[in-house]
């Protein structure tokens, strides 16, 4: 059968959905010239009583509760995530401007905002109500565990660039904040289940129900089973991958000034990753299936008291534990983590915020025959402190965010992360904001303690050259300035405008510095070493525009570039994480063809990435790629939904990312599922 | 490439054509939702020691978005109980002192709670939207039931903040028994 590529098919979908639409747009066109039509003076003159009685259309719209802050922020809602017809947090992260969401086979992805992105990419906090998953021994994010019942997504915040004060540890190019909902608005009982040809089966559960007048509970479960991806040839990559998990979430507001959250999850699952490992003995190079185990279970709390006069302090306290076992790598770790926050007025133009915050880790490391750690039992201390202060220059017009962040731990010296942010309303359409900061990441165990043998090179002569890496136990925090200017505007009352400018200049950037090559019996070793010795400069843009067309048709048009330099200061360091597009755009639109049937296209386009040339450790990078998704889903009662999704239509196959050598080349394909989801 | 921006300049040019006939559906709610909550004020009585003089401006503070503000803009033109409408958009809720009535329909949980903990016992009529639990309600929560608007009224929350509420307004609650729909 012939298949239809790219163009062909988008012209193809572009005719057909453009009769759908012209037949919409008649039907809607009618409904609203009959609709009563009312002037202002005629509402003055109703009773109370003849108000009550018109009806109206409550139009779906973006939440704005952050349009008035002084960052760029994209708020993905819950809506949002069911009507894109993903099936997981990283899935959904595509659709916020500035984010470089790259899957790299069945069960791994590498994301980033604003630049270094890689399957080990460090610069961003990711937290899960309030609890960091950020991994200490790569300072990244395993991806592949972060997972809850998505329908129990409230929304997840999107920041790019630094965080300035608030935020923990690591928030250097982003903080992703996923958000779950109260226990109160998850009451009753959902079910949903599903298969297709990716998701070879998911099925979920949620029950909640309320223990008194002021105290609500859930609890859920999920799991899955998601087949493998291919290679270039079509063949399995044998990656594939199952899941299970559950938790709970209980909230008791015990009077107006006391509340309590606790929570927790559970979960186990088993990935594979068809691997290119690498060793210092014949053959160097052998390909190996790595079927590993990962789990870990979490409880957390957080008591918020209201104090007089708006103020109020909170306390959290979570405890996390987490084990992963594989022929790369096997870790045990336990994490306890205690912050305290407290907001206060100084008069009517002071918003203080201050905190304080303890995280003890502690990671139990077996070294394994492709890494080795020189220590294998870190512990790391990590203290924190910050205070912010909103000032208000002009009543209802003009602020001045000021704050710095310390931190100290018994195995990293960091500097101050001063930040100041301006947010001017000049007009209730126009909100401008502007924000310079200085951030730091958290260095990684794995750039401190690790040894391996990370690649083979070309080689000049008869004998393989092997490129060996090594830790730095006194490794420093990469170190950042940013940049940023922002401007909202609101043009009428459906289309909202939000874009973003930057220009990031990081210096003690994380680099590998080869040594001199030695001769050992069997092949050339090339030591290489974990340095501070790059920098770069990246700067961007990014474009976010939510068009609510007519009460049943919205259209989220996003857009970001991203161009970067990158210097070592030896002129032989190595990137250790580089690859970037320079455009992405993304076209999702949402329409209710009736009251039960909705309908979903989602375009996106990413343009060819390039790495540096100096990063050994990536091959052949993707060239661009074109994909469409959608979804039809219907509800035929209330409590019902039935949903159809296709995704990445456009080809058979794409490949999004090409990592170093241990995970092989991997591409994804097009895929179908159907769900079904009850509510009871 | 080329497809893909002739895909965006059509759906470019679709949004252009029809999103001012979503603009006046949209208008027409926000112009509604105004008007029942001026009724509100006109249903309400104030403790005498709420305003400085017989005559001085009730102070309408609004925590919503800048289409809603319009709304409001418009139709509190005229003088309501013999004073003046003085209405403020409020970027920030640390500063609700010299409000008499507080419109608040994009309040987070943690909002309301700050702000209801603060003026509670002030002479401060608030009006909620959709608010999903009763602390987290004004003294007045709107409702949307099957289209068209409802409200529910917390007659313990108006003592303790010193209001009295009419008994004209009691009766069209869904409070009242009778209005169960």
């Amino acid at each position: 059968m012939e298949t239809l590529g790219p163009t062909k098919f988008v012209t193809k979908s572009v005719r057909s959905t453009a009769h759908l639409f012209a037949t919409l747009f008649l039907v809607l066109q009618f409904n609203a010239l009959s609709a009563e039509d009312l002037s202002e003076t005629d509402i003055n003159e109703f009773s109370l009583e003849a108000l009550m009685d018109i009806e109206v259309t409550s139009v779906s719209k973006k939440s704005q509760k952050l349009q008035d802050t002084a960052a760029a922020v994209f708020v993905i809602t819950n809506e949002d995530i069911r009507r894109s017809g993903v099936t997981s947090i990283p899935e959904a992260l595509r659709m916020a401007p500035g984010m470089n969401v790259n899957k790299i086979d069945s069960n791994k992805w590498a994301i980033t905002s604003r630049g270094f992105n890689g399957r080990y990419a460090n610069k961003l906090l990711v937290m899960i109500d309030g609890r960091s998953v950020y991994d200490t021994n790569f300072s990244g994010t395993y991806w592949e565990n972060q997972d809850v019942l998505l329908e129990d997504i409230d929304r997840i915040e999107v920041i790019r660039g630094p965080g300035g004060t608030l935020w923990g540890a690591n928030a250097v190019n982003g903080v992703i904040n996923i958000i779950t909902k109260h226990a109160s608005e998850t009451q009753g009982g959902y079910i949903e289940a599903g298969a297709g040809t990716e998701e070879k089966g998911f099925v979920g559960a949620r029950y909640g129900s309320k223990l008194d007048d002021d105290a609500f509970a859930r609890v859920y479960f999920k799991a899955f089973e998601r087949d493998d991806s291919v290679q270039k040839s079509g063949e399995d990559n044998m990656d594939d991958w199952s899941m299970l998990r559950g938790g709970f979430r209980v909230d008791n507001q015990y009077d107006d000034k006391n509340s309590l959250t606790v929570q927790g999850d559970i979960y186990n699952g088993e990935l594979s990753t068809h691997a290119n490992t690498i060793y210092n003995t014949a053959p160097f190079e052998r390909i190996i299936v790595d079927t590993g185990d990962t789990s870990g279970w979490n409880v957390l709390s957080r008591w918020t008291h209201n104090l007089e006069s708006a103020s109020e302090f909170t306390l959290q306290v979570y405890y996390d534990k987490f084990k992963r076992a594989e022929q790369l790598i096997h870790i045990d770790r336990d994490t306890l983590d205690i912050d305290f926050q407290h907001r206060f007025f100084i008069g009517q133009t002071h918003d203080v915020l201050w905190g304080a915050s303890y995280r003890f880790t502690n990671d139990k490391i077996k070294n394994t025959n492709l890494l080795s750690y020189s220590d294998n039992s870190p512990s790391e201390n990590l203290y924190g402190l910050f205070a912010q202060d909103e000032i208000t220059l002009l009543q209802d017009r003009l602020w001045l965010t000021v704050g710095t962040k310390f931190q100290h731990s018994n195995l990293t010296t960091f500097g101050l992360q001063p930040s100041a942010r301006v947010l001017w309303i000049p007009h209730q359409k126009h909100r401008l904001w502007a924000s310079v900061s200085h951030a730091e990441n958290t260095p990684s165990h794995t750039e401190r303690y690790l040894n391996t043998f990370g690649a083979l090179v070309p080689s000049p002569g008869p004998l393989p050259t092997v490129l060996s890496v090594s830790g730095q136990a006194d490794f420093q925090p990469g170190k950042m300035r940013a940049w940023e200017i922002g401007y909202r505007v609101i043009p009428s009352s459906t289309v909202t405008i939000d874009t973003a400018i930057f220009y990031n200049s990081y210096s003690e950037l994380t680099s590998l510095e080869p040594g001199q090559p030695t001769l050992k019996p069997t092949y050339v070793e090339v030591p290489s070493t974990f340095t501070n010795l790059a920098k770069a400069n990246v700067w961007g843009a990014e474009i976010a525009s939510s068009w609510q067309v007519k009460k049943d048709i919205q259209i989220d048009l996003t857009y970001s570039y991203l161009k970067k330099e990158f210097e070592s200061l030896t002129g032989n360091s190595l990137v250790v994480d580089d690859i970037e597009p320079k455009h992405r755009a993304s076209i999702r639109t949402a329409i209710d063809l009736t009251g039960k049937v909705q309908l979903n296209f989602w375009l996106r386009y990413t343009s060819a990435q390039k790495t540096d040339p100096k990063s050994l450790l990536i091959v052949e990078p993707p060239s661009n790629y074109l994909t469409l998704d959608t979804r039809l889903g219907w509800s035929p009662t209330k409590n019902i939904s039935i949903e159809l999704v296709g995704q990445n239509l456009l080809e058979s196959q794409h490949h999004e990312y090409r990592t170093r050598n241990y995970i092989l080349p991997s591409e994804i394909e097009r895929s179908f599922y159907g769900q079904i989801g009850w509510k009871f | 490439m080329n497809t893909f921006i002739k895909y965006f300049f059509f759906y470019f040019l679709l949004a252009i054509s029809s999103s001012s006939l979503a603009d006046d559906l949209i208008a027409k709610e926000k112009k509604i939702k105004s008007a029942i909550v001026l009724n509100f004020i006109r249903y309400t009585e104030w403790p005498s020691n709420a305003f400085p003089s017989k005559t001085s401006e009730i102070h309408l503070c609004l925590y919503t978005n800048r289409a809603m503000e319009e709304a409001f803009s418009k139709l509190a033109r005229g003088k309501l109980k013999d004073r003046n409408i003085k209405i403020r958009l409020l970027y920030r809720l640390n500063d609700l002192n010299e409000c008499h009535v507080l419109y608040a329909d994009r309040f987070t949980r943690k909002q309301a709670l700050r702000a209801f903990s603060t003026i509670r016992t002030k002479p401060i009529l608030t009006i909620t939207e959709q608010a999903t639990q009763d602390n987290m309600a004004g003294i007045i929560n709107l409702l949307n039931k099957k289209g068209k608007l409802r409200f529910e009224i917390f007659i313990n929350k108006a003592e303790t903040a010193g209001l009295k509420i009419s008994s004209r307004l009691l009766e069209l609650s869904i409070n009242n028994k009778n209005n169960d729909d």
